[in-house]
């Protein structure tokens, strides 16, 4: 009953994603559109991903460099809708950022978990920060607040996970893996309701 | 008693159809309908083609079955499958599939003659063609097999305009370029069964790493095809970028099959083309009724 539950929150969630690629993202303007689709996508084939080969495949070394694209596209997309002139120098940080994890993926531990933590983190702040921020500003209403709250649980599920590759657990793994589906599903809902209210 | 024996006979039937395989052409061949942008008017004319295909692809999968039922019996995939296990006879199976394939073509007939005809030339490149005449002798089959599994979409959008048009076969294509990742990474699975039952298949001719490269050939083909045909359909931007992400999931798996083979990815390679192909469709279905 437990993994047919769990089937059933990753498949709703590349169900939600698969919608905000084909029509949630239509009304922003180019670049956020492919920035929002880039997070989304990966959102969606990791579901689908999650659903075929199961949890094993977060072993894979791809799936941190891949999964980097989560955060970075939606804060890209808010860096582009709202903060056009910062748009050329956050794209150099996220390209270098993913570059460098990628670099970093062949080296230790201590490595790892800078790159890892400066890039996710990073992103992963920014995302909880500037919905606040351009609430406050007027720009958008109270609901861009979903966003915030996604990114605390996309931040939350990527501290958890990377501290199993890291081999130094904060959970077993586990109940991280019990939780993970919950958590990407909350995540994709909760941004796509931030989303909503740009 | 009488009810239990009765559960049975239908629970061996419905084996002899692969219903999930019927369901996922039934579906190609409902998206090929729903293509030509009438299916609200036409809902009657829906659920007869509906009616008409899901017979005869479940006429035509019974013939398969008896075609092949000695090579089933060579395979511990398939020798409980309900003729080699002799739980019904080849009269009773044989009675079956034609039963079910003369009803599905001749309502196609007297739903449209064109719809006929290409109802009639699936059945007869799948039954024929492939199972009858090629499977056996040479790994290029597939090509047949897969020209009978464009057929549903073809003839789909052909009963739906009342003629076969570019757009149909582009859809059509698309299918017949999908059917090679369906087929030959399931042919990869089953390897050591194929040979035992002496069917050539690609990856005993022509090697594993050929039949990689030829699965990610044909699996961009195939996303390519849907691509134009979702574009030639005129529907959103927003269709495109869905298929774009299934496509660069299945493009992903294929190419890491590629260079990374193992077992369990070419069969999660598999799985996710039939995900792609049923993603594909139903992107196709509510993009013409949006």
């Amino acid at each position: 009953m437990r993994k047919v539950l769990e089937k059933l929150a990753l498949l709703t969630m590349a169900v939600i994603a698969s919608y905000q690629v084909a029509a949630g993202v239509s009304k922003f303007s180019s670049w956020a559109v492919f920035y929002y689709t880039l997070s989304f996508g990966v959102l969606v084939v990791a579901g689908l991903l999650l659903l075929i080969f199961g949890f094993e495949i977060l072993k894979n070394p791809a799936v941190v460099i891949v999964a980097t694209l989560i955060p970075l596209g939606i804060f890209m997309g808010l860096v582009y809708s709202f903060f056009p002139k910062y748009h050329i120098c956050c794209l150099a940080f996220s390209i270098l950022g993913i570059l460098l994890i990628a670099a970093t993926r062949g080296t230790g531990r201590l490595w790892k978990t800078l790159a890892l933590a400066l890039v996710h983190g990073m992103a992963g702040l920014f995302i909880f920060f500037l919905p606040i921020f351009i609430y406050l500003k007027g720009k958008a209403s109270v609901k861009i607040l979903w966003m915030s709250l996604g990114a605390a649980i996309i931040g939350g599920g990527g501290i958890l996970l990377a501290s199993l590759q890291l081999k130094k657990p904060l959970l077993p793994q586990r109940t991280v893996f019990l939780l993970l589906p919950w958590v990407l599903l909350f995540m994709v809902i909760t941004l796509s309701l931030g989303l909503d209210a740009l | 008693m009488m009810t239990s024996v009765f559960k049975e006979r239908v629970a061996l039937h419905w084996q002899l159809i692969k219903p999930l395989q019927t369901g996922l052409l039934l579906l190609t061949g409902i998206a090929g309908f729903v293509t030509g942008r009438c299916p609200v008017s036409k809902f009657g004319l829906l659920l007869l083609m509906s009616l008409s295909l899901a017979l005869s692809i479940a006429g035509s999968t019974a013939f398969n079955m008896v075609i092949d039922r000695d090579i089933d019996l060579s395979m511990g995939r398939t020798v409980r499958r309900p003729l080699p296990s002799g739980r019904l006879t080849i009269k009773q199976a044989l009675a079956f599939a034609a039963l079910l394939s003369s009803a599905g073509i001749g309502l196609a007939f007297l739903l449209l003659p064109l719809f006929g005809v290409l109802v009639f030339l699936g059945f007869f490149f799948d039954v024929v063609v492939y199972s009858l005449w090629l499977k056996r002798r040479t790994p290029w089959s597939i090509i047949w097999g897969g020209v009978a599994g464009a057929m549903p979409i073809i003839s789909g959008r052909a009963l739906a305009l009342g003629r076969v048009d570019y757009i149909g076969l582009l859809l059509g294509l698309s299918i017949l370029l999908w059917i090679p990742t369906h087929i030959l990474t399931f042919s990869m699975k089953y390897y050591e069964d194929y040979q035992r039952a002496g069917i050539p298949t690609f990856p005993s001719t022509y090697g594993f790493s050929r039949t990689r490269l030829v699965i990610a050939l044909s699996s961009l083909g195939a996303a390519i095809s849907v691509a134009i045909g979702i574009l030639a359909l005129g529907l959103s931007w927003g269709y495109l970028r869905l298929l774009g992400v299934l496509a660069v999931g299945l493009l992903g798996l294929a190419l890491y099959s590629l260079f990374r083979p193992s077992e369990r990815v070419n069969f999660g390679l598999f799985k996710y083309a039939s995900i792609f192909m049923l993603g594909s469709m139903l992107i196709i279905m509510v993009g013409s009724l949006g």
